[in-house]
């Protein structure tokens, strides 16, 4: 593992001066952490493991989160395009956040995060409200976000390029009936800058050859505008079924549109130590305008090419389980170990090289609180 | 003509969602119902981020669910 940079230290320092000043006595404290092993049948493999604490003390609150990725990557279109060997790196991202209560009901949130990678840094910041209306029947969410990231290409200094997003959103919740919850939520995200990958080249290939005649660098817009609802109904079945199902609608100004619908069954074994979860999930999305998976040569070379397989036309099934073992669900302290895992498909329907990628996700998780 | 077919599907969904609008009174005793950790969006916060990070590298949609994360997701 990589040592922790100075700006970790201090983002550890500024929570434990946080958490000091906050006597824990009658305060609600929670600590979690869950480790997830990704791996396809693209040769890419994830490790991530993730922390978080917070404390609410009442009128203030504090939350810390740090994870961190360990990738190893021999993609096809890696190996074929960019990097002949594939990579190995790692990726760590802390945030800081507080909240304070504004009176009854009301709250706002403020939180910060920081990202680092070899080629990639991010640092980013959101404020965030929340209020209670009509004897709390419906609840508000509303906050906006600022994030400032440079892209770089590992060994060359002179290659970062800048990106500044903003995004806001919106979100009600409002209970329909004594046991069920309807959400709606709104993003809105502007991302300006370099949204491009330096590691990307795209094949330019003259009309019926199959062998490509030279690559050039992937160029896309620097604007794009992203906005995503979401419809989501919570639903107690009875004392020991739960439900959720929701419905996103996803659209931007690089002609993407999405549709993206995820289930999930909640069923609590008697004695309520156990519980088991069902999740299921589906997304479909066309290419963005620009995407092609065969680029041709021209006296005018396309302005905009893109060999981001994340930008084509796909659809993705995925499908798991979860078993949680739960300590003493009624006593004052709570231990929760769970283990998790999904499958998740993905069929790339104008891809050169791939046309479809399956991924095992694997999940332990572990929290407490009191 | 991209920019009214999205206009047009937020509608849709405003539309559907509008009968919504009048939210049940709650009596006393669905208050832990409500508040039940199974109710909640998430019930497990690290495991559904990671997860949730997987698919919004994966696909090209993000958003809608109040997440926000980071990382180029380049792989």
């Amino acid at each position: 593992m990589a040592a922790t940079s100075p700006l970790q230290r201090r983002i550890l320092l500024a929570l434990l001066a946080v958490l000091a000043h906050v006597p824990l006595a009658d305060a609600a404290e929670r600590a979690g952490s869950a480790v997830l092993l990704y791996r396809d049948n693209d040769h890419v493999t994830v490790w991530k493991p993730v922390a978080s604490v917070s404390t609410d003390q009442g009128d203030l609150s504090a939350q810390a989160r740090w994870s961190t990725d360990f990738v190893s990557a021999a993609s096809v279109d890696l190996v074929t395009a960019a990097s002949p060997r594939g990579y190995t790196e790692q990726r760590q991202e802390s945030e800081l956040g507080t909240g304070w209560a504004l009176g009854e009901g009301r709250r706002i949130d403020l939180s910060g995060t920081v990202s680092r990678e070899p080629d990639f840094r991010s640092d980013a910041l959101d404020l965030a409200t929340v209020w209670e209306w009509l004897d709390r029947r419906v609840v508000t969410t509303a906050g906006v976000g600022v994030a400032q990231a440079s892209t770089g290409r590992t060994g060359d200094a002179t290659a970062w390029r800048d990106r500044v997003s903003r995004d806001g959103h919106v979100q009600v919740s409002l209970v329909a009936s004594p046991t069920s919850v309807v959400d709606l939520a709104w993003t809105l995200q502007d991302l300006q800058g370099y949204q491009a990958s330096m590691y990307r080249y795209v094949r330019l290939y003259r009309p019926g050859e199959a062998q490509h005649l030279t690559a050039v660098a992937e160029q896309v817009p620097d604007e794009r505008w992203r906005h995503a609802v979401l419809l989501r109904l919570r639903q107690r079945v009875s004392k020991a079924w739960f439900a959720q199902g929701d419905y996103r609608f996803y659209s931007d100004t690089w002609g993407m549109i999405a549709h993206t619908v995820s289930a999930r069954a909640i069923w609590t074994l008697p004695g309520g130590a156990w519980t088991l979860r069902g999740e299921g999930r589906g997304h479909s999305q066309n290419g963005a305008s620009f995407y092609s998976s065969r680029y041709q040569t021209q006296a005018d070379m396309p302005q905009w090419r893109t060999a981001d397989k994340e930008l084509g036309p796909m659809w993705t099934a995925a499908g798991g389980l979860h078993l949680e073992w739960t300590t003493h669900p009624t006593a004052s302290q709570t231990v929760r170990v769970g283990v998790g895992g999904d499958v998740l498909h993905m069929r790339l329907l104008d891809h050169p090289y791939l046309r479809e990628r399956t991924a095992l996700l694997a999940t332990v998780d572990l929290s407490w609180e009191r | 003509m991209r920019r009214a077919k999205t206009t047009k599907g937020a509608l849709v969904l405003l539309i559907l969602a509008a009968p919504l609008g009048g939210c049940a009174p709650v009596p006393a005793w669905s208050r832990g119902t409500l508040a039940d950790r199974r109710m909640q969006p998430s019930q497990t916060p690290e495991r559904d981020g990671l997860r949730h990070h997987v698919f919004s590298v994966r696909e090209g949609a993000a958003g809608g669910d109040g997440a926000a994360g980071g990382g180029c997701g380049c792989d």
